[in-house]
């Protein structure tokens, strides 16, 4: 994949090869996007800074084999998904139900409270509650807004990062619009 | 951070939802977070220039190895000499007699060896070369007789100089009396007067020194010769 100077995959080969100030530039562009995915993912500060700390850490020992296979971005969402995957499995004994194929999790979420009319005009009001909406989604789901919304991914680059296929990316994406949109009101 | 490469359905893609969301990005790593990451990776792409950075450390420590140990060595000499000097031992060291006393011990044991060369260095005027010394310098006792020896051309030379001065007023003592004692006898023949010089002869005569008075009639005739002669018996 044709690569420029300042593209994501750049940076990562030089720093590979020594550039400290690649990876500078990389983690400004990276560390916002990757570090709410983990707040939103997980819900407490705590936890999520451990997790981007053991991501990043994992990211730099890794670096030595870094090859252009694919977005930097995916790669990084990718450590960050197993990462978070691995933190489910630690703390509550179990992968989410969210993240299985065909999730039935997804027809029994309950449909979001409808806003009341005077919170529609408070656009500061509108986004926690897009927030609250985010954070009652399943894992997969959110996830999958998410890594779109933060990490810039793809249908195909979600698919990569977390391990499944596009037709599921579509299906978790679908229902998660449907949930957001329904909660603020925004539902045709 | 969109792609728009990549069309996104309406089902999968709302934008009032996107703008809406990008309205909460406000969220952080705290800085201490991205400090010790940021170490992190500044640390682990430091090991891969170490062996290069200890190499260069080495071959600049061989570089500077040699004028280093130069510069110590003079600092250290000259250190030392300054405290020697201060301590004042420098001076002592360099005023102690012990050299100066053996170069003239063994010029003396030199010396010994040949008495009669010892006796003419005896012979020899001593102050000259004691006065060749200066007032500050060693006692008298270690002034050797090498140095003595060794006194400036200029000094044996007022030695030879005086010596032949000596020498020559002595001869010119010597001549005069030389001078007398040739003139003596014709200045005390000259200072008689004709009779006590007459009678002279005769008593030589008397004595039997013939020649002596024939001799000194002869000196008397040339002296005074028309002084009338008394008559003698048997002279004629």
């Amino acid at each position: 994949m044709p690569i420029d100077d300042d593209a994501d995959e750049t940076l990562m080969l030089r720093y590979r090869d020594g550039d400290a100030d690649a990876f500078t530039r990389l983690y400004a562009r990276h560390k916002g996007p990757l570090y709410r995915y983990l707040l939103r993912q997980c819900g407490q500060p705590a936890i999520a800074e451990e997790l981007f700390q053991e991501i990043w850490l994992k990211l730099i020992a890794a670096r030595s084999g870094y090859t252009v296979q694919a977005r930097f971005a995916t790669w990084l969402y990718h450590i960050a998904h197993n990462r978070l995957i691995d933190h489910y499995r630690a703390s509550q004994r179990s992968v989410p139900v969210s993240y299985a194929e065909d999730c039935p999790e997804w027809v029994d979420v309950p449909a979001p409270i409808e806003e009341q009319p005077e919170q529609k005009d408070d656009r500061r009001r509108r986004a926690e509650r897009l927030l609250e909406l985010l954070a009652e989604l399943p894992e997969a789901q959110r996830e999958a807004v998410l890594l779109k919304e933060e990490g810039g991914l793809s249908l195909e680059e979600i698919a990569q990062a977390t391990g499944t296929v596009r037709e599921t990316v579509k299906s978790r994406l679908r229902y998660a619009l449907a949930r957001l949109r329904r909660g603020l009101g925004d539902a045709p | 951070m969109n792609d728009p490469s990549h069309p996104h359905d309406w089902e999968f893609h709302d934008e009032a939802v996107s703008d809406l969301y990008r309205a909460t990005r406000d969220s952080e790593p705290p800085a201490w977070l991205d400090q010790q990451i940021l170490a992190a990776a500044q640390t682990a792409v430091t090991p891969s220039s170490a062996p290069a950075l200890a190499r260069s450390r080495r071959r600049s420590a061989r570089f500077w190895a040699m004028p280093v140990a130069l510069a110590a060595t003079i600092i250290m000499a000259v250190g030392m000499v300054r405290l020697t000097w201060e301590a004042g031992e420098w001076d002592a060291r360099m005023d102690r007699p012990m050299q100066t006393s053996s170069l003239a011990e063994s010029a003396a044991e030199a010396d010994a060896a040949r008495p009669e060369r010892r006796e003419r260095e005896a012979a020899k005027p001593q102050p000259a070369a004691t006065l060749s010394l200066p007032a500050s310098a060693s006692p008298t006792i270690t002034a050797p007789a090498r140095m003595m020896r060794m006194a400036p051309p200029s000094v044996r030379g007022e030695e030879e100089r005086m010596s032949d001065e000596q020498r020559l007023r002595n001869i010119l003592q010597t001549k005069p009396a030389t001078r007398d004692e040739d003139t003596k006898r014709p200045q005390q023949q000259t200072d008689r007067s004709p009779e006590e010089w007459l009678a002279h002869i005769a008593r030589l005569r008397q004595q039997g020194r013939i020649a002596e008075a024939q001799a000194s009639f002869e000196e008397f005739r040339r002296r005074y010769p028309h002084y009338p002669l008394p008559i003698e018996e048997g002279t004629d």
